[in-house]
């Protein structure tokens, strides 16, 4: 609704986009009072206020041209790696992983923040043409840099570790290669190279929990009371929510504490028993709209940075829900990662909502000089 | 420069929309596999989950008290310590380890027995290590603080006066009475099990959507006995004298309420403590009951009652009793003492085999046998104990004539002492014979009255003239020159007759050199209360030494004169003395366990109605009236509760300071009452 001219900002602001962030907020804050009834802290509330501040920053955010963060790229980038490099050293060590960092009496995830970092990065090495394909299109040899510039985060994350967000970090880097134009040879090269990198990681770099996870997640009843033990409760509250689920704050497997993480990574096994298959179809459809809003804001950029940058938003999104799901729901391996605005965690809630940010700037000035 | 170049931007636009297709066909496998998971595998999942938390939480039944009939409590249920071990939760085997080694300091166990319950089955996550420990050793357990350890509460049988009456009581099991009266009321004792539905998290932890059962639902009826404990104990102390004294292998005396049937108490050597019932079956055997015994010469009173009553003798006859050695039917019938000429009376007091056998003769076959089931020889007298002997009579039919002679003395065929003296308090009450019962009345929590015994006529066996004939001819046996004269007392006319039994070689078969000595009798007299039976089973010594009138009825002296002080009955001296005060305390009701002491102190009080007892205020029912339990010790204070149904709970030790609810509150019965126990 315009007040003043045609050209108002509001005007030309993504609107679907906004509503659909909003009911996924909405829902994601109703559900997380579920999850943490038992709490002794109004998580659910914490959770608000984080989102109050993350849609403060947006707003703020929207009056600066998104081009400006072209020029933050490698700041950014570097203060990421400073950052990992301070949690290395100084992070807090939760449940056997340094992943937090303490800044006053709060603690922030730095490896939530790296994703957006990456992001930018990337949108900005394939968009300058600083160094560019030497043929056209990227063979091989052009992609050792950008890889490189990926892994070193990735590294660090891994070294917490925290297997998932790394791993989370390289599909979304590798989804805008992608976009870059890659010989289809160099992909499949890379796809074989991947494979034997896997195996390679999987003798010498996973920690022996990580193997478990992925043991577990090929033969779950085989540790039913151990490693498998979470994927297995929650198969069981995914499925014992059938057609419509028991109802909010009815689910007995969250309530009685028999899902792990149930506030955090398993925050939709909550979702799935309290509101059944329904109420999954309903929230994996807003994952998928808001994948393909971010996929539109991509291809009708007003340019190849603005492109990349909601094409890297768009696999943030897309990885995180599509990971997310699949582990609770037993296809994936246990991978500690987050389902974007309904998982507890003011870090990773900012940084999604820096995300959606990031579309409505480029969605915003696609008709602006 | 509104639009980049159309080819880049047709590029992207490819791009995007082959990509979105891409990630939409992810998302619809993760939605597919959302399907199967909630729709295809929904009911297998669902059970799971139902599982893993749904539990029924079995509360075990509370058994039901056991009390004499003052309400003395002689069998009662309290919780104490079980210990059991999740033993999923210890982390490592070492760490197992330390907590069996531990453990077992704890208990006083071998460490090797805890550990392989803690490994025996590890899958399970609940084993029992314990069950039913003393509080000491809970407390050791408790101090250890073992994580996957954990006590529970269970309730335990304990007999509060250890040997009293266990016999009669008998002892209970893993989970059921299994001698005696617990073996024996089993249905009404047991109690009932509730199970409540229950919810149980991922940490074990237990929610109970609707409360734990009230204690009364879980308990069973109290039942009250006939016993007198006091009687009770004075009957263990005399027997176990008199066995100790003989060196006798066992004995058993019973003490009979001619009046009613009432049992009041019922003893039997060995004594055997409940609360270590151990495993040997012959010490938990309730010989008074169970054991069939040739009488003896005590089954001369039947004898000659009977012959009197149909006629085929008479009081005043003369019998020759041929010197002490009589030839007859090619076998040669001895006496102890010889006698000539004798009256009935005469051969009850020396006790003659030979005219018994004269008289058997008299009666013939048929009416001998008769007589003595008239008596209730020969059949169970249904008085509530298991295994319950019948006893053995000759079939008239069949039956040579020797054998009439030898059962006119109490050869040949046997009894229990139960039959034997119910029968002799047919002769007491002037005739009537009456079931024999041990149980007074059996009451649920909620106040419903379940079984209520009383004086049950099993059939008139002699008229009340020949009664009172022969209880004259029983006095004789303890005046002087009787064989009885040790049961005689100073202040009660006493009735009785020996009896001295050759015991069957059950080897050799025949007669062996063992003995049974007996006296069978009851007192006053006059106006006879109650009748008692003392057996002493195979004292030590030959011939004469050892005899029904000199192993038993001192014993049978003691244990009738306390009876008698117990029961209030005055000596025949005094009673000439208060003819008005009986009189009146007749018309009062006064139960029979007041002693002389209390009786004085009730003509001295006015409010005689009133001084009984307190309960005759009318309460509505399944409630119940706490009593004031100052001053009282323990035991004291749970006879008082336990009259009212109500449970105690004890702090401290010594005697009663403060209690909870307060005194006169009207409470539920089966409600615990918080007494603080204070050293005085």
């Amino acid at each position: 609704m315009s007040l003043n001219s045609s050209d108002s900002k509001l005007d030309h602001l993504n609107w679907p986009l906004v509503l659909c962030t909003f009911l996924v907020c909405g829902l994601g804050v109703w559900n997380l009072a579920s999850a943490t009834k038992n709490a002794p802290i109004a998580m659910w509330f914490v959770q608000f206020r984080w989102m109050m501040i993350g849609a403060a920053a947006v707003a703020a955010f929207l009056f600066i041209d998104y081009r400006w963060l072209s020029t933050m790229a490698w700041p950014g980038y570097f203060a990421a790696l400073g950052l990992l490099a301070g949690v290395a050293f100084a992070g807090k060590k939760v449940l056997g992983a340094r992943r937090w960092l303490s800044v006053g009496s709060m603690q922030i995830q730095p490896s939530e923040f790296v994703k957006i970092a990456v992001i930018v990065l990337m949108a900005r090495y394939f968009t300058k043409d600083e160094v560019g394909p030497r043929k056209g299109q990227y063979d091989l040899l052009d992609l050792w840099r950008p890889f490189g510039l990926i892994l070193i985060p990735v590294a660090l994350v891994m070294k917490q570790p925290d297997l998932g967000t790394a791993l989370v970090t390289f599909f979304i880097a590798f989804t805008m290669i992608m976009f870059a134009k890659v010989k289809i040879r160099s992909l499949l090269t890379l796809l074989v190279s991947g494979v034997g990198v896997s195996i390679f990681a999987w003798q010498n770099l996973l920690k022996p929990y990580q193997k478990d996870r992925v043991r577990t997640f090929l033969n779950p009843e085989a540790y039913a009371k151990g490693a498998g033990y979470h994927a297995i409760q929650s198969v069981i509250a995914v499925g014992s929510g059938q057609w419509s689920g028991k109802g909010w704050g009815e689910g007995t497997q969250n309530q009685l504490a028999f899902l792990p993480e149930q506030h955090t990574d398993f925050i939709f096994s909550v979702w799935a028993e309290e509101h059944g298959f329904l109420g999954g179809i309903l929230l994996i459809g807003l994952y998928a709209f808001l994948v393909l809003a971010a996929l539109d804001v991509a291809a009708n950029a007003r340019d190849k940075f603005g492109s990349f940058l909601a094409l890297g938003i768009a696999a943030l999104f897309f990885w995180h829900a599509f990971i997310n799901v699949g582990m609770v729901t037993g296809v994936l391996p246990v991978v500690g990662v987050p389902l974007p605005l309904f998982s507890y965690g003011g870090s990773s809630v900012v940084a999604d909502l820096l995300g959606i940010g990031i579309l409505l700037n480029v969605s915003l000035r696609r008709f602006m000089f | 420069m509104k639009k980049r170049g159309d080819d880049a931007g047709r590029w992207m636009r490819l791009r995007a929309f082959i990509v979105g297709a891409l990630l939409l066909a992810l998302f619809a496998t993760v939605l597919g596999r959302a399907a199967k998971v909630q729709l295809l595998d929904r009911s297998r999942l669902s059970r799971l989950q139902r599982d893993q938390t749904k539990r029924e939480l079995e509360w075990q039944p509370r058994r039901g008290l056991i009390a004499d009939r003052h309400g003395d409590p002689l069998a009662i249920t309290q919780d104490v310590d079980s210990i059991f071990a999740d033993p999923t939760a210890f982390e490592s085997a070492p760490a197992r380890e330390v907590a069996a080694e531990l453990l077992a300091k704890a208990l006083r166990t071998d460490r090797k027995k805890v550990l392989s319950k803690l490994v025996s089955d590890q899958q399970k996550r609940f084993v029992w290590i314990k069950r039913r420990v003393d509080e000491p050793t809970a407390l050791r357990v408790r101090a250890l603080a073992l994580d996957g350890v954990e006590l529970v509460k269970e309730p335990k049988r304990f007999y509060p006066q250890r040997e009293l009456a266990g016999h009669v009581l008998g002892f209970v099991g893993e989970d059921a009475g299994q001698e005696g009266l617990e073996r024996e009321l089993e249905s009404y004792l047991h109690g009932k099990g509730v199970s409540v539905p229950a919810t149980r998290d991922a940490r074990g932890a237990m929610v109970l959507e609707h409360g734990a059962p009230d204690v009364s639902e879980l308990t069973g009826a109290t039942v009250t006995l006939t016993l007198d404990s006091a009687i009770q104990v004075v009957a263990e102390r005399e027997l176990t004298r008199a066995v100790t004294a003989a060196h006798a292998a066992a004995g058993f005396a019973i003490v009979l309420d001619v009046n009613s049937g009432a049992v009041l108490a019922l003893a039997s050597n060995p004594l055997f403590d409940a609360n270590k019932p151990g495993r040997d079956p012959g010490v938990w055997r309730n010989r008074a009951v169970q054991d069939q015994l040739e009488p003896g010469s005590t089954i001369k009173s039947f004898l000659i009652s009977r012959a009197l009553e149909e006629d085929v003798l008479k009081v005043d006859e003369q019998i020759y009793c041929e010197h002490g050695a009589w030839k007859h039917l090619r076998r040669t019938l001895h006496d102890t003492h010889p006698v000539d000429w004798a009256t009935p009376a005469t051969v009850l007091r020396e006790s003659s085999n030979i005219c018994a056998a004269k008289i058997g003769e008299r009666l013939g076959k048929d009416k001998l046998i008769a007589g003595l089931r008239a008596f209730g020889f020969g059949e169970k007298t249904g008085v509530g104990l298991p295994g319950e002997g019948r006893g053995s009579l000759r079939d008239p039919a069949r039956m040579p004539e020797i054998a009439v002679d030898t059962t006119a003395f109490g050869q040949g065929m046997s009894a229990t002492g139960i039959q034997t003296v119910a029968a002799m308090a047919a002769i007491a009450n002037g005739g009537v014979l009456l079931r024999p019962y041990l149980v007074e009345k059996i009451v649920a929590p909620d106040g419903t009255v379940l079984l209520s015994n009383q004086r049950t006529e099993v059939r008139r066996v002699l008229r009340p003239e020949t009664a009172r004939l022969v209880t004259a001819m029983l006095e004789e046996v303890v005046h002087k020159g009787g064989t009885g004269t040790k049961a005689a007392l100073s202040d009660y006319r006493v009735a009785g007759k020996t009896g001295t039994a050759q015991k069957v070689d059950p080897v050799r078969g025949g007669y062996s050199e063992k003995r049974l000595a007996s006296f069978l009798g009851f007192v006053p007299a006059e106006a006879p209360r109650v009748a008692i039976l003392v057996v002493i089973d195979e004292p030590e010594g030959k011939g004469v030494a050892v005899t029904g009138g000199t192993v038993a009825a001192p014993a049978w002296g003691a244990i009738a004169n306390e009876t008698l002080r117990q029961l209030g009955v005055m000596p025949a001296s005094v009673r000439e003395q208060v003819p008005l005060l009986v009189a009146s305390l007749d018309g009062a009701r006064i139960p029979m366990d007041l002693t002389h002491q209390d009786l004085k102190q009730f003509s001295a009080s006015e409010k005689i109605g009133q001084g009984l007892d307190l309960q005759a205020t009318k309460l509505p029912t399944g409630r119940a009236l706490v009593p004031d339990l100052a001053g009282l010790a323990a035991r004291s204070a749970i006879r008082k509760l336990a009259e009212r149904s109500l449970e105690p709970e004890f702090k401290g030790s010594g005697r009663a300071v403060a209690q909870s609810p307060r005194a006169g509150s009207i409470v539920k019965r089966g409600a615990r009452v918080r007494v603080t126990l204070a050293p005085p």
